[in-house]
């Protein structure tokens, strides 16, 4: 049984300042993702990637096609049809998305910004900043950079925290957006 | 799949300034791109809204000056007289009674106990001639404590919480900065710990290292506290960084309510995506 069945996906933006233009992201796509299993989307650039992935992380809403999704208490859902609160309530949990590039407030150390999630979900600090630290540390970044922001942090370590946030949560579906596209080889 | 109730609903809340007429509400509206009636001249400053707000959730409310997001606050927390609509929460008789059909006595117990109000100007939240400490005690006797040291404790961890320093107490807010002040309009909306906080443009008007000071501190209190906030601002960084849902409102209507980064990445209706492509 796949986690994740998607199913004749399309999403069209209508542009209304543009006289309801329409704007085509993705059309007619299917696959499937079976628990543990690791699916690559490769196209060039302006292919759609990108607009699949936010679909079934609902940062977009789908045009049409399903998203049937198996949750952890064995229901299945169609993300594209699921409520915000629903959507909320799997990405506090089952579904983590990590953008093309890290975005964060200046001001936050990066182990507050990984420990964040997990502060949504109980509010227990300590455990956050534990859970937050071994995570860090299993993605060799170095303690001394812990209690900084980073925004002063290489690209690559940036990524790193991008990618230790969305790790954190122990997700059962990771989206990943680009993950390398920032780096050097 | 979700299905636990709301801590707080509002159900179709209009407010009406004038005579009114029954053409008002079809007569307004983004359609018609004007809030003022034009049969019999009254101003719908928000009409039809409706909204439900989590245990813990930050709801965002966006729109541009005049899109009626205030009153929603205001008539929420009892500063206006809705024309109609329905509220409840869920503390208040176990979410079954109508906050906007209740007594006055128990309008200012639903005040002083179960939300809390932060406005845009802090003169609004506050005694300015008063010191902090009175602004915070006037909160606190409400509940009955009569004790001094009591009191006076209380007041202290709320402005400690706060960041406002504790030896400044003793003087009114009218002496503070536009940031402290807003600090000191936080501690005294916290100060029964109610479960829901309503903020009004919070960070309007102070300068950007204020604002991202109190913004801070409101992230603090979500993580710490777990209360319900419903955020106003003109200020779709606000939002972005505040809220987890989020509601446009234009011309006294909710136009679209989504995910915030779906409205910001992904927005539906016609007046959203101005907004959204508007952004600096």
């Amino acid at each position: 049984m796949p986690l994740l069945s998607v199913e004749r996906l399309a999403k069209t933006f209508r542009l209304h300042a543009l006289g309801g233009l329409a704007v085509r992201g993705c059309a007619d796509v299917s696959f499937d993702v079976d628990p543990g299993q690791c699916v690559r989307l490769a196209g060039p650039s302006g292919s759609g990637k990108s607009s699949v992935l936010k679909c079934i992380y609902r940062t977009y809403r789908p045009t049409s096609g399903t998203l049937r999704y198996r949750a952890e208490d064995g229901r299945a859902v169609d993300l594209g049809a699921l409520d915000d609160r629903g959507v909320l309530a799997l990405r506090r949990r089952e579904i983590a998305y990590v953008p093309q590039f890290l975005r964060v407030v200046p001001r936050v150390p990066a182990r507050d910004i990984i420990a964040e999630g997990l502060w949504a979900l109980d509010g227990d600090v300590a455990a956050g900043r534990n859970a937050a630290d071994a995570v860090l540390g299993r993605l060799e970044i170095r303690p001394t950079l812990w209690d900084l922001s980073p925004v002063t942090f290489s690209g690559g370590e940036q990524q790193r925290v991008n990618l230790a946030r969305a790790l954190v949560l122990r997700p059962r579906l990771l989206l990943l957006d680009e993950p390398t596209s920032a780096l050097s080889a | 799949m979700d299905t636990v109730p709301a801590l707080l609903r509002i159900d179709a809340l209009t407010k009406i300034h004038g005579a009114g007429c029954d053409a008002c509400v079809a007569l307004t509206g983004p359609q018609a791109g004007a809030n003022v009636c034009p049969r019999c001249g009254s101003v719908v400053a928000c009409a039809d809204v409706s909204l439900e707000v989590q245990a813990g959730e930050i709801f965002g409310i966006v729109g541009e000056s005049g899109s009626g997001k205030t009153t929603v606050l205001r008539c929420l927390y009892g500063d206006e007289a809705p024309t109609s609509g329905r509220a409840y929460l869920a503390p208040f008789d176990e979410g079954r009674a109508d906050l906007f059909a209740a007594s006055p006595q128990r309008r200012y117990y639903i005040r002083t106990h179960l939300l809390g109000m932060v406005y845009q100007s802090p003169a609004l939240g506050l005694r300015m001639d008063f010191s902090s400490g009175a602004n915070i005690a006037e909160r606190l006797l409400v509940v009955g404590d009569r004790h001094f040291g009591r009191i006076r404790g209380r007041a202290r961890a709320l402005l400690e919480r706060t960041e406002v320093p504790f030896a400044r107490i003793d003087e009114p807010p009218r002496r503070f900065s536009g940031g402290m002040q807003q600090r000191v309009q936080i501690a005294k909306a916290l100060a029964n710990d109610p479960p829901v906080l309503l903020f009004d443009e919070v960070t309007t008007g102070l300068d950007v290292s204020v604002q991202a000071r109190v913004l801070d501190l409101i992230r603090e209190l979500r993580r710490r506290l777990r209360v319900a906030m419903i955020v106003v601002s003109h200020d779709l960084g606000v939002i972005r960084l505040l809220a987890q849902r989020t509601a446009v409102m234009k011309d006294g209507r909710i136009v679209e309510v989504g995910l915030t980064d779906q409205i910001l990445e992904d927005p539906q209706r016609p007046y959203t995506q101005l907004l959204v492509s508007a952004q600096l």
